[in-house]
């Protein structure tokens, strides 16, 4: 069982890479493995480079539903949770949903929402249920926020305090693609047709089972060492003003067992742990007001190349 | 970080300068002493109020002031003192300077600097001790002064390796030195020696005439004279012969150019190896009665330097052979010289030696007679509120009755020369505590002594202790004393520097050769029987080897497991191979997707997954990664 679930996320991911989505390659695992440890991707990046598209294509080929929000200083919490409608008909209120109750849900622009709004998202994020008038509603399993912000544009946005970014597993951005990759993607045109027609390759049973497997990943003695004395390391560095979690140790531990076990493997290595630091962490540290300029990301490389990786 | 270098920084500088300091402090005259101390108060009121006490021009002014005074006191025959003061003077200004990263520098250097050149003074084992505390200090004050100008280059781990790796190799050293030491080269003379008189306290030595009435007072200093190795005695024969008086110029005795050795009178023979202090008793002492003198190398010293000054200021070291005997046969001295009264004798002396002399015909009754005499007068023996002046001696014998062993002997010998009995002055030392742990006597300055020797025809020379007739007797001549813990810790210390001094100070190059000759003895005379008596001995070094090894194996017994020899014969191979180097940070799986080879492929595969997997390699696996080790990676073109 776990061998097959296993194969068909490889094949869904080849596939995605191959066909769809080159040059998103990191993007897609990361989303992967968010969603097999059951947290929620942050991308950090500019509009147009694809985000959306990922999304799509992750819940076109999962066969999960998808629900957009996008989010502008007008949006309400009810926006999102959805609502109750009186029907006169009926003589009574009706819940209508609203796009949270979906399993991949995209969250454009999460930084234009105002305060309320961010917090009622994260809730249910964190919660995975939502509570409109008194009745609690579960979320779907699997259920995978992809919320994107811009890092560039500061007008008229309210930015995610660090508490609220620590609900997010994993913050990535995806970059400009390769030259004559980009080349080919202008002669092609979009791509945003093709997802129409992908295979359906999983489903939610099967990315559940996946999910549970994934729990029981092997993570060794030497491995868990490793990853505190990164923790610690970033908690002692000169730059840093507050470090790593103990909430954000767990979320590394569990991102490196989904990691490893889309790798195939049923025990984590440093390596899992060591690649998936920098997105796994970078969002939650708090510098110092005077190295507040410096490149997070670069930072987390440097503390955890300092650190051997354990060999025997 | 959490590392606070500043309070480190403080705290190891103070250290160093109070080592470096302290050192010299026992032997500098007052005002380097009170400069350094003003330096270090100066230094820590400054710290606290974060704002120095002296402006610094004026502090470099006041050193310079100092360093002129004392550079101008230095000449060939007082070198020590005034280099030794002025580098405390500047140690003092650094402590009192403000504190940079060069002060702390400075103060450092010149902390050692007077650690060195306290071993000018003494060079004892305290000094190798501050040495080796020196030394670490001085490796972890560079390292934080470097660590400060570059911040978080140093954390707490990083400081503990440190301070391991800085006291572990003076450890090692110490561990070492042993080894090297009896080879490394030396020179004919102890190297460091030609200077040390230039300070320290020395004993002073046997004077060259008894005098009695000089002083009011005699010197009851404890400084060591020298030490006998020898096995322990009965306390009433601790006489340590030194030269003879006979001659009178007045009523002073004068020291003999030369004791021949009479016919060797039987007894029970007793080696003893004497080390004399520098100063020391200023010619050879040997046990009462000594026979042979022979030196370092095994070479007899002839009788006629016996009683020759000895040649230079350093320890010496030499060897006796005596017998233990009260009366020495020897052939009739000049009779003549040796019963001559000196004019200045005092009347009633006369009177009393005429009325001893009527006592009996017979020698022996006469010094029976003298000694009965001595005992029944009352004498108490004393070492201050002595009689001076010209009339001494009458006083002591006639009124006061108090003095010390020189009135004892000298009113004896003379009264005995009187009586018609030959007598003469004995110089030495009487007594000596025995240090069980070093198996010495050590004989201090305080037990020097003058006894008298009678010749009766028959007989030869009788080593009478006039002394020993006074009625404190016991108690004032070296009893037995109570040994409390602190004379124990006294008799410990004494062991330790008796030790250093024989095995390091005085180790010179005839001592090696010596080593080297025995060496090559052994060598020729060398049998194969001899290596099975060594065998038990060599079965307890192995057995001892291998329970380190086992102890080793069993406190970090991943070291040694298979995985690790695995592993390092693993990054071998790549370096060879693949050219990655083998202290290279690179995971497994780095390596694996890096080289792209599928021998290491399957290596990396079934090494992690025993590592991470957290499961012992099974027999089979260990084969196979065996079979790929041996078989090599090789490089796929690409």
């Amino acid at each position: 069982m776990q061998q097959e679930t296993g194969s068909q996320i490889h094949e869904t991911l080849d596939h995605l890479n191959r066909q769809v989505l080159q040059g998103k390659q990191e993007a897609l695992r990361l989303a992967m493995v968010a969603m097999l440890s059951g947290g929620h991707l942050l991308i950090e990046d500019l509009p147009g480079l694809g985000k959306t598209t990922l999304a799509l294509a992750l819940a076109g080929s999962t066969g999960l539903g998808l629900g957009r929000i996008q989010c502008t200083s007008d949006l309400l919490p009810s926006d999102i949770t959805g609502l109750s409608v009186f029907r006169r008909d009926e003589g009574q209120f009706v819940f209508l949903p609203g796009p949270i109750f979906n399993h991949i849900v995209l969250v454009d622009e999460i930084n234009r929402a105002m305060p309320r709004t961010q917090s009622a998202l994260l809730e249910a994020m964190e919660e995975h249920r939502v509570t409109v008038e008194g009745t609690t509603h579960p979320l779907p399993e699997p259920f995978l926020v992809i919320a994107t912000q811009n890092p560039i544009e500061q007008t008229g946005t309210y930015p995610l305090p660090e508490s609220q970014l620590d609900r997010f597993l994993l913050c990535t951005g995806i970059g400009y693609p390769p030259t004559e990759l980009e080349k080919a993607i202008i002669t092609d045109g979009g791509i945003r047709e093709r997802l129409e027609g992908l295979p359906r390759l999983l489903d939610a049973r099967s990315l559940l089972v996946a999910r549970r497997d994934a729990a029981q990943t092997h993570l060794a003695g030497n491995v868990v060492e490793y990853l505190h004395r990164f923790v610690l390391a970033t908690r002692s560095h000169p730059a840093v003003l507050t470090g790593l979690s103990t909430r954000a140790a767990i979320g590394l531990a569990q991102a490196a067992r989904a990691a490893a076990y889309l790798a195939g493997r049923d025990y984590v290595v440093p390596e899992d742990v060591r690649d998936l630091a920098v997105a796994c962490s970078s969002h939650r540290l708090l510098l110092r007001p005077e190295h507040e300029t410096r490149d997070r990301r670069e930072l987390i490389r440097s503390i955890i190349g300092e650190i051997a990786l354990p060999l025997t | 970080m959490g590392l606070d270098l500043s309070r480190l920084i403080t705290l190891s500088g103070y250290l160093c300068a109070l080592l470096g300091g302290g050192s010299l402090f026992p032997y500098l005259p007052l005002t380097p002493r009170l400069v350094f101390l003003a330096g270090l108060a100066a230094g820590l009121a400054a710290q606290r109020r974060h704002h120095p006490l002296i402006p610094h021009l004026l502090l470099t002014a006041g050193s310079l002031l100092l360093f002129f005074w004392y550079a101008v006191q230095f000449n060939r025959h007082n070198p020590a003192l005034p280099v030794a003061s002025i580098l405390m003077i500047l140690l003092g200004s650094r402590l009192a300077d403000e504190k940079t990263p060069r002060t702390w520098l400075q103060t450092c250097a010149i902390a050692l600097f007077c650690l060195s050149a306290s071993s000018l003074f003494d060079l004892g084992p305290r000094f190798l001790l501050l040495l080796a505390l020196m030394m670490p200090l001085l490796a972890l004050m560079l390292v934080l002064l470097t660590a400060k100008s570059h911040p978080g280059s140093l954390d707490h781990t990083g400081l503990k390796r440190l301070v391991a790796v800085g006291f572990g190799i003076p450890a090692a050293a110490l561990l070492l030195t042993p080894l090297f030491f009896p080879i490394l080269p030396r020179t004919q003379l102890p190297l460091w020696q030609f200077i040390q008189q230039a300070g320290g306290t020395q004993p002073a030595g046997l004077p060259d005439t008894v005098t009695p009435g000089s002083s009011a007072q005699v010197s009851t200093s404890d400084l060591p004279v020298f030490r006998a190795e020898m096995p322990r005695i009965d306390p009433h024969q601790l006489y340590w012969r030194g030269p003879t008086f006979s001659r009178l110029h007045g009523l002073q005795w004068l020291k003999d150019t030369a004791s021949p050795p009479a016919a060797t009178p039987l007894g029970q023979q007793v080696r003893q190896i004497i080390t004399m202090e520098p100063g020391g008793a200023r010619s050879l002492i040997g046990l009462d009665l000594p026979l042979a003198f022979t030196d370092q190398r095994g070479a007899t010293i002839p009788p006629i330097n016996w009683s020759r000054p000895l040649p230079s200021p350093r320890r010496i070291r030499y060897e006796v052979r005596s017998v233990s005997v009260d009366t020495r046969p020897a052939p009739a001295p000049d009779r003549a010289l040796l019963t001559r009264l000196p004019a200045e004798t005092p009347l009633r002396l006369r009177q009393l030696s005429a009325r001893l002399q009527n006592a009996g015909t017979n020698a022996q009754a006469r010094l029976d007679a003298l000694e009965r005499w001595f005992r029944t007068a009352g004498f108490r023996y004393s070492r201050s509120d002595l009689p001076t002046g010209d009339n001494a001696l009458d006083s002591f014998l006639f009124v006061s009755h108090r003095g010390h062993c020189e009135f004892f002997a000298s009113g004896f010998a003379l009264l005995a020369r009187g009586a018609g009995l030959p007598a003469r002055l004995v110089g030495g030392y009487y007594g000596g505590e025995y240090n069980d742990l070093g198996g010495y006597y050590r004989v201090g300055e305080a037990r020097a002594h003058v006894w008298v020797e009678v010749w009766i025809g028959g007989k030869g020379w009788i080593r009478v202790d006039p002394s020993g007739f006074a009625v404190n007797a016991d108690s004032a001549l070296g009893g037995t004393r109570h040994r409390t813990l602190l004379t124990r810790i006294g008799l410990l210390l004494d062991a330790l520097d008796y030790t250093w001094n024989t095995a390091v100070i005085t180790y010179d190059l005839s001592r090696q050769l010596q080593l080297a000759d025995n060496l090559h003895t052994r060598f020729r005379t060398f049998h194969l029987h001899d290596l099975t008596r060594l065998l038990p001995a060599a079965g307890l070094l192995a057995a001892a080897i291998g329970m380190l090894w086992l102890y080793l194996r069993l406190r970090h017994g991943n070291r040694f497991d298979r995985r690790v020899r695995l592993l390092r014969r693993f990054r071998r191979q790549l370096e060879k191979s693949h050219a990655i180097p083998r202290a290279a940070p690179l995971g497994m799986f780095d390596i694996a997707q890096q080289t792209n080879c599928p021998q290491i492929d399957a290596f990396v595969a079934i090494y992690a997954r025993s590592l991470y997997r957290e499961c012992d390699l099974t027999r089979g696996e260990y084969r196979q990664l065996n079979r790929l080790l041996r078989a090599g990676f090789r490089r796929t073109v690409p």
